[in-house]
């Protein structure tokens, strides 16, 4: 009898093949179900426990379904990744005169909205603002990220409706500063008399007080946190009355509980969720373009990726449209730079700068000296063009990308070998992760930037080498260095454009990384649920809350007539 | 026997000492660590992840801060959480009541079925009844906990609806008693099945063991009625290799139960343990793995003294 043994691989390929028989079965069992909770309640599971519910002090994505109702900051983004004013009254522009040169640096004008109350009945003040800088530069609170916070010189508070930020040098993304997902204004009068240490330990992190359309109400350790309507917000009163975050860390108990109708918002459909949730005629599913990309990465460190003809060869002989049509089920789009088409800093007349042509693969191959050998594969000087791609064990479309992609490769020479290893060895800080510390030849993940390109600073500046910043390709070019350093001091979107345009020009000429496809984050969201409309932006989709409304009646109307994509 | 007893405590202490010395270095040789979650955050920068690492005490050489925490530990404090800020025990006592809850009552009913079906089995063995609670207590035994509970989670939430598909309440019902009952069902379903499926074997060839032995033929013998030789002859003698087992089973009480509890989104002791290895919460880890350790120490004493009362041939010096 043949010996069949359980490996690894086997064991992930039956759990898989369970798991999505298990939902196939349970999208077929429930036809009939609609909703469990009450038509003023929304549940949304959150896969983790958030650790805090401050946002200045956590990094937790877990955090963020949580504190986005409860907190506003001084700009938001809406789903169209346009910025708008959200406790201001005006986005201060060059163009308004709300932004002006002073000095080396800069002055920026916000003015605050009026009649804006925090949940203890509390005004918000310009003291506020005040307060929020400070404590980004107090040496004991454990804060993320100062980025942009310390180029702030003062914030002058002439009345209680203006602050006045002075900066000692041109920064671009100041809109960035003060707004949610993490710099919400917090209550000044609750913390400013503690010492920084207190404050990262303070009660508040456990029942936050803000301004935002939901009111803290309760954290049940392990299960949920509960937050109710604040009839009081400055938008007016939300139409729910409560709002349940509740903590579900299994995807398959998490996927029943939403066919059962306990759950209106699954967060993060895998692929084979979304297959299974078209079975249920009261799910839809909410398609969410993300700014986060699936990319090859080259370790320039490498004497074999110094030579540019290999990356471009490569580049040739990769079928990013069949990659997304295959494996990414056609949801993720082919990327075709780093930049977003939705981001004003997609140029249009990026075109597709490497499409796919193992011919050219070869020819270039051919040019720059490596020829085949007995096996096919390419030799130079007694070199093989042979290499490793390593990526996050156990992620199955990234595994099945590695295999299509090594295959692609063979056919044009070129022989890549598969060494996965655990995403926390991969992404750890230097010295320890294989990135940080380029111990990879290529890799592949995903590269996420924020609304504002400024972000790209960290992956492509030379200053940007770990450990500083995160240029884990290793990519040096003065030119890059002067564009994004222009693009973070120059202030008009109109002048930075083209810098940012430029970007593109010289990263699609020197491929420091494949950019793939563009990730698309899916939501089953339950029908009778009105008004989600998910944001690309990291505020995912509670940037609206205060909209949702459950509408009992008709399940056919559902979210999909409000949700275009 | 006092003297046996402290000497055993003695004993633990450099055990338990040696146990968390090995537990703080492997924990923080683990890749990743506690900032991995800051993952590719383009706005941090080497000062912010330098000045996080020194807020987090871990700038520390390895050795002084395991000194420091065991000093502390020894004090009855087991530090704050890298995440949360909040202490350990307090975290750590939140969620003890749930775990209990859940493992208590699943240990009375494996107890209880588990001897139970042993003991039936070993009076009748090789009959129709025996081969089915062998056969049945092999196939229990041998279930992964995570497709069983997602399996169970499929017939009686998914298709049926009787029960609920984890959770410990119903949202807004936390002091409701009843509402929890339904909740409890196929979390202690899954829990019980294996040690039922254990128990029920221990129990069935000590049993048989001692069936077997010189002094039941007497008690037969005297013409005792059946129901007395197995019941107090048979049973007791029957009981004591059992003992050991089940006292090794009781530090599990508290530690929980990993599987079980993150598939039923049961916020207990298990599921807190998972949460901080996700995260590299090294103080939260360390306190659960202390108080367990500390527990199976306990138990195993408890274990070898009880084996002496119910077994006066054994003699502890």
């Amino acid at each position: 009898m043949r010996q069949i043994r359980l490996t690894p691989r086997r064991a992930l390929a039956a759990i898989a093949a369970l798991a999505s028989l298990a939902l196939a079965a349970c999208a077929q069992a429930n036809a009939h179900v609609v909703r469990r909770n009450a038509s003023d309640t929304v549940v949304i599971r959150s896969q983790q426990e958030p650790d805090k519910l401050n946002p200045t002090i956590t990094n937790a994505i877990a955090a963020v379904d949580c504190t986005t109702p409860i907190f506003n900051g001084l700009v938001g983004v809406d789903d169209h990744l346009q910025l708008f004013p959200d406790l201001l009254t005006v986005l201060p522009t060059p163009e308004n005169g709300m932004v002006k040169p002073e000095g080396k640096g800069m002055l920026v004008t916000f003015k605050l909205r009026p009649g804006v109350r925090f949940h203890d009945g509390v005004p918000l003040t310009s003291h506020d603002v005040w307060f929020c800088w400070k404590l980004h530069m107090d040496p004991k609170v454990i804060v993320n990220s100062r980025d942009g916070y310390d180029k702030i010189t003062g914030v002058d508070t002439p009345d209680p409706l203006t602050a006045v930020v002075h900066f000692k040098e041109p920064y671009a993304p100041y809109l960035r500063l003060f707004s949610l997902p993490n710099d919400p204004i917090l209550p000044a009068h609750l913390l400013e008399k503690m010492d920084g240490a207190d404050f990262n330990v303070s009660t508040f992190n456990r029942a936050p007080v803000g301004t935002g359309p939901f009111k803290f109400k309760e954290w049940v350790s392990g299960d949920h946190v509960g937050l109710v309507a604040n009839p009081d917000y400055f938008r007016g009163a939300p139409k729910l009355k409560k709002l349940y975050i509740k903590f579900v860390p299994d995807d398959n108990a998490a996927f029943i509980q939403l066919a059962n109708g306990d759950i209106d918002v699954y967060a993060d459909f895998n692929l084979e969720q979304v297959e299974a949730a078209k079975r249920l005629p009261y799910l839809f599913v909410a398609n969410m373009p993300s700014l986060t990309y699936e990319q090859i990465s080259f370790n320039l460190k490498k004497p074999l990726f110094q030579d540019v003809a290999i990356r471009k060869a490569i580049a040739h002989a990769i079928n990013k449209d069949e990659l997304s049509r295959t494996i990414y089920k056609g949801m993720w789009p082919v990327a075709q730079g780093t930049e977003h088409p939705l981001s004003w800093s997609y140029n249009p007349k990026v075109g597709v700068p490497y499409p796919y042509d193992p011919a050219k693969a070869r020819a270039i191959l051919d040019a720059a000296g490596w020829k085949p050998g007995p096996d096919g594969i390419r030799v130079k000087n007694g070199q093989r063009l042979s290499f490793t791609m390593t990526s996050t064990a156990g992620r199955k479309t990234r595994e099945q990308v590695e295999q299509v992609i090594a295959g692609y490769l063979k056919a044009v020479g070129i022989e890549m070998a598969i060494q996965n290893v655990e995403g926390g060895l991969l992404f750890a800080s230097y010295p320890t992760g294989l990135l940080q510390s380029y111990k990879y030849d290529t890799a592949l993940f995903a590269y996420s930037t924020g609304v504002d390109p400024s972000d790209n600073l960290a992956n492509w500046h030379s200053h940007q080498v770990p450990p500083e910043g995160q240029n884990t390709t290793h990519f040096i070019n003065a030119e890059m260095d002067r564009v994004l350093d222009e693009g973070n001091r120059t202030l008009a979107r109109k002048d930075r454009q083209p810098l940012y345009w430029k970007m593109t020009d010289i990263l699609n000429a020197n491929l420091p990384v494949i950019p793939l496809v563009f990730w698309t984050e899916m939501h089953g969201v339950n029908r009778h649920l009105m008004n989600f409309r998910a944001n690309p932006s990291s505020s995912r989709f509670v940037w609206n809350v205060q909209d949702w409304y459950i509408d009992d009646a008709s399940p056919s109307a559902g979210g999909k007539a409000e949700n275009p994509s | 026997m006092s003297r046996y007893v402290l000497r055993r405590i003695l004993l633990a202490i450099p055990l338990l000492i040696g146990i968390s010395a090995l537990l703080f270095i492997l924990m923080q040789k683990v890749p990743g660590g506690p900032l991995a979650v800051y993952g590719n955050n383009p706005h941090m920068h080497a000062a912010d992840r330098a000045r996080l690492i020194h807020a987090m005490g871990l700038d520390q050489p390895l050795h002084i801060q395991y000194i420091r925490w065991l000093i502390s530990a020894v004090k009855g404090d087991l530090g704050h959480s890298l995440f949360t800020g909040r202490p350990v025990l307090a975290m750590i006592a939140e969620r003890t009541p749930n775990t209990l809850m859940l493992m208590g009552l699943s240990t009375v009913l494996s107890l209880i079925l588990g001897l139970a079906l042993g003991i039936f089995s070993a009076v009748r063995p090789y009959s129709k009844f025996d081969y089915v609670a062998t056969t049945g207590s092999f196939l229990g035994y041998s279930l992964p906990t995570f497709w069983f509970g997602i399996m169970l989670m499929m017939v009686f939430a998914a298709r049926l609806h009787w029960l609920p598909a984890g959770g410990m309440h119903s949202l807004g019902q936390e002091d409701n008693w009843l509402d929890g009952l339904p909740y409890m069902i196929l979390p202690i379903t899954v829990l019980s099945i294996v040690s039922i499926a254990s128990w029920s074997r221990f129990m069935r060839s000590s049993m048989m063991e001692v069936l077997r032995a010189d002094f039941i033929r007497t008690a037969r013998a005297k013409g005792l009625s059946e129901k007395v030789v197995i019941g107090s002859h048979a049973l007791r003698n029957a009981l004591i290799p059992v003992v050991t087992v089940v006292m090794m089973a009781m530090p599990s009480l508290f530690g929980g139960a990993v599987m079980t509890e993150t598939i039923f989104s049961w916020p207990g002791i298990g599921r807190l343990f998972y949460d901080s290895l996700g995260k590299s919460d090294y103080p939260v880890m360390m306190g659960i793995l202390l108080i367990s350790a500390t527990l199976v120490v306990v138990f195993n004493l408890l274990a070898d003294v009880l084996y002496s009362v119910v077994d006066p041939r054994i003699r502890l010096d």
